[in-house]
Parts: structure tokens; sequence; C-alpha cells
């Protein structure tokens, strides 16, 4: 019998907003951590995307404990990442990538880390 | 996370039986178009002359009863009856004989039968029954009956031997072993055959296997789409339902009986299928829109089981088979990320499984066609639609259904 591959690619739905997938943290202590996270479809500008992180609450853009790291307009989709520096030991991190465009915000997944 | 309303769900299943009866439609328009007669290179016998000519190629039963013959593939059909001609027969294949029925014959007067041993000792064949004959004398071969046996209150019935008499007399000139030999084609044919090598004189029979094992390896595309669907749940749609899009690869057995009828066989198969799926289902669920995107990856050896029958000469040929299928899942997959649309952003959260899988089974259709490249090599190339259980529910319930468009290519041996 034959062994044959199929199409496993994943394909994004069109739609009105941008699809941010927050994709990994890396690399985590006390010295930092990896930010990996990825636009794979957006069918209007982005005006502002990246991360946010926080140990208070939830990672929005609306949490004033959270930190920001922002790379401003983005044109077209793909992968961006960040390398965050000196994290509070012990803590457990809540982070996101996030994306903005002139009708709406989107929050790509949360992910949990505990900097070690 | 994926719902939807019953109403969507009468319309989807509308749409699908009107596209499943016109793909049966158009499934079965080739076997309507071809399902003319196939003639084949052949003769009859007529006043001890033989006109070559093309024989129609039919089951026993229809060739006893008629002949259907042309002189050449364009000249006009003439049905032959045992009245008629003295024989016919296909070259490399079956042939008959008219001949007048004994008294004592379960049927009367003059039929065809079927040749099955031509010699010494002649074997013909007749609907159910078999005739034996030698220089101008046919005898009947009595067809063995049941018979009660035994002492009274402690009876059994078996059935008779009377024709193991008749043939242990005919071939007193040259006994054979006659013990244990039972009222059938196969058994009956060698015994005469042999008989007739012995008593020197040339002596044939039908050489067409009765019984053969065919190989096919193939590929081919297969294109499917899954429709999930849970009953009863709030809201919701599919936005794009689960599609696929993949190659597999596969192996066939196809059994047959050339010395009965070349045109059938049952096959199974086994396919080797990865298919990948994904699709886009929304709902409303407490004043928020949920979009999930889900990315399901099965893999499974599918057994498809059934008929095939081709139109024409076992070599060149359209063909037509269907039957049934049961898909072994060895792995699955699924994946979903989600996005919640609020009033003030859009949040995305992903999921890993959360569904039940099951073992989809389900029928299939479909058209092709044989063409011979060298000996018993035949490539083939095959259209076949498929209709399933999907793979979501239980063994219980289906909570999904599929159907899959293939075309499949290969070879066969």
């Amino acid at each position: 019998m034959l062994a044959l591959a199929s199409c496993t690619k994943e394909e994004i739905r069109p739609r009105d907003y941008p699809v941010v997938m927050t994709r990994e943290v890396t690399n985590v202590s006390g010295a930092g951590a990896s930010f990996k996270a990825e636009i794979t479809y957006s069918s209007s500008a982005i005006t502002d995307y990246g991360f946010i992180y926080t140990i208070i609450g939830f990672p929005t853009l609306t949490n004033t404990n959270a930190t920001k790291q922002s790379f401003g307009v983005k044109a077209g989709v793909g992968p961006f990442d960040y390398s965050v520096g000196k994290l509070q030991v012990g803590k457990t991190y809540a982070m996101c990538a996030y994306a903005v465009t002139s009708k709406n915000i989107v929050y790509g997944r949360t992910i949990e880390f505990i900097a070690k | 996370m994926i719902r939807t309303s019953t109403h969507h769900l009468d319309l989807q299943q509308q749409g699908y039986r009107i596209r499943t009866w016109l793909l049966c439609f158009i499934l079965s328009a080739p076997t309507l178009l071809s399902a003319q007669t196939d003639f084949r290179a052949g003769y009859i016998v007529r006043n001890a002359d033989t006109t070559k000519g093309f024989v129609a190629y039919r089951l026993n039963k229809k060739n006893i009863e008629e002949c259907v013959f042309k002189e050449s593939k364009k000249a006009k059909t003439i049905r032959y009856k045992a009245t008629e001609i003295s024989g016919f027969g296909i070259n490399g294949d079956k042939s008959y004989q008219s001949l007048e029925l004994p008294k004592d014959a379960p049927a009367q007067g003059r039929v065809f039968v079927k040749a099955v041993v031509r010699g010494y000792l002649n074997l013909y064949q007749h609907k159910d029954f078999y005739l034996l004959k030698r220089k101008d004398s046919l005898i009947t071969l009595p067809v063995p009956r049941n018979e009660v046996y035994g002492p009274i209150g402690d009876q059994k019935t078996r059935k008779d031997s009377k024709f193991v008499g008749v043939l242990t007399y005919l071939m007193l000139d040259c006994p054979r072993n006659l013990i244990g030999i039972s009222y059938s084609e196969g058994p009956l044919s060698k015994v005469i055959y042999d008989y007739n090598k012995c008593s020197k004189v040339p002596t044939s029979k039908n050489t067409r296997p009765m019984g053969r094992v065919g190989l096919s390896l193939f590929t081919g595309y297969v294109n499917s789409t899954l429709n999930y669907d849970v009953k009863n749940v709030a809201v919701a749609s599919a936005v794009v339902p689960f599609k696929s899009s993949t190659v597999i690869g596969g192996a066939s057995i196809d059994l047959s009986s050339p010395r009965v009828f070349d045109k059938f066989f049952f096959s199974i198969e086994a396919w080797y299928v990865k298919n990948f799926y994904q699709g886009l289902y929304a709902a409303n669920v407490a004043g928020d829109r949920v979009e999930d995107d889900i990315y399901a990856e099965f893999t499974s050896l599918k057994i498809p089981f059934g008929i095939k029958y081709n139109f024409r000469s076992p070599n060149n040929t359209p063909y037509f088979k269907m039957g049934v299928f049961w898909n072994s899942t060895s792995s699955s997959s699924l994946r979903t990320v989600e996005q919640k649309i609020r009033t003030d952003a859009i949040y995305t959260y992903e999921y890993i499984g959360g569904y039940k899988i099951k073992n989809p089974k389900g029928f299939w259709l479909a058209v092709g066609y044989d063409k011979t490249l060298f000996g018993n090599t035949r490539f083939f190339t095959e259209f076949r639609y498929e209709r399933a259980e999907g793979y979501f529910g239980t063994p219980v319930v289906s909570d999904s259904r599929m159907f899959s468009y293939n075309i499949l290519a290969g070879l066969r041996f």
C-alpha cells in the first residue's frame, strides 16, 4: 500500500477582523522570556500590534497594570516576536498578542507562565 | 462549541437528498447508456455450415433460450432458437449445441445445451441437469433426489446416486474413480475429460478458470465534505463546512468466475486515508457572536467492498461498481480556534479535542474504464461518489455526515 500525504495546510476563512495567534513563550527565567505570535489573516489595515503581559488581571489594552510592547503599523500578515527582560521570579504572568484595526481590537489566546 | 438550528438542519438534509439522487442519476447514466449487448467473436452452425460473426455474451440461462448473433459488428442482430440452428459458440469460451432432449429429461423439446466436455463421451448442461452423449445416444444423467433410508423409526434422508451408476456403466471400458463425486460441472467435467483421454479420442473442455483472483494497486484524489450537526442546541450554522482534499493509496482484490460469467466481480479494497478537514462555524451565545475555526485530522484504514460489472469484454471496458465501506480510524486530532466577538474586543481561545470520534461507514457508487496495457496488466481510472456517516459521533449516534468525490487511477494484474 502506498503511504501518501494529505493537504494539511491550515487555511483561514475570510472575515472582517484580523486573526491573531499567540504562538509560544520560551526561554522563561528571571532574566526574561521570548514571545512569539503571528497575524495569520487580515482584511483591513492594522494600525497597531504587539504583545501585552501582566501579573495582575487579564492582558488587555485597558488594563493599566499590564505592559504593552507595541510594534506600530503592520503591513500584511506574518509572524512577530519579542524578548522581554527582567521578570519577577515566582510570579505568574499572563501574556497575549494583539492587533488593532480601525474597527476592532483582537487579542490572541492568553498564555500563562511562571518566571523561575 | 458548535450549535445548529433544526431549521437549518432540515434545509441541509433536503439539499443532501437532492444532491445524492442527482449524483445517483449521473452515475447510473453510463450504465443505462452502455446497457447494450456485449458481442464477442464467435460462430453459429447451421446445416453443417459454420458462419463466423459475433455472438452476444450472456449468462448461461439466457444462452440456452436463444442465440443472439450478428454477422458483422454493424450488421442487424438475429435471434436464433434451437430449432433454427444446430449450435453456436464464443471463441475461446462457451459453446452450445441444439439437441432434442430425451423423454426422461426434466425438460422437453429441442433446446440449446452448453457443451461442457467434447470427445468420445460428451457432457452437456441444460439448466440444472446434465446429459451425456456417445455416438448417437443421448442419455440424461439423473438429477440426485432425496431418498429415505434406514429402519422404521430411525429413518434418514440422503441424495440418491443414480447418476454414478449411469457414469460407471458408460465408462466400463476405462473405469474412473467415482467415489464421492458430486453432481456439478467441475467434478463431472474432470472425470469425463479424463475418461476421454483414456479413450485416445481428442477431447476438449472449457479452459477458462472457474475462479480468478485479481489484484489492483491504485492511488487517487479525494475531495470530501464533512457536515457536523449537533441537534436541538441553540443557534448556529456552518459558515464554511468541513472540507478536505487528500491523496490516497490502496489495493484491492477482485474475485470473478470467468467460466461462468467474466463480467461480474466481487471486490474488497483497503485504502490508507489521511483526511484533514477545516471549517468555520458560528453561533450567537449569550449576546456574543462566537466563530470557531475547527481543524480536524483523521488517519484511517478504509475497507470498501462491493460488486463490479464490466459492460464489455474484460480487456477494454467501461464498468460500474457499487458497495459499502467501513472506516477504521486509527488516529485523530482536533483543534478549535475560537473568536469571541464582544462589544469591546475580539478574544481568541484555543481548544484541543472535545469531540467524540467514530468509525464512519457508508455506501459508494463508481463508474470507470479498464484498458489493457499488456498481457494481464490493465490500467483503470474511476470516478467514485461516497456517502457516509462522518467522523463525529458515537458508535450509536452519528452527529455528522460526509460525502466525497474520488478520482482513482491504478493498475490491475
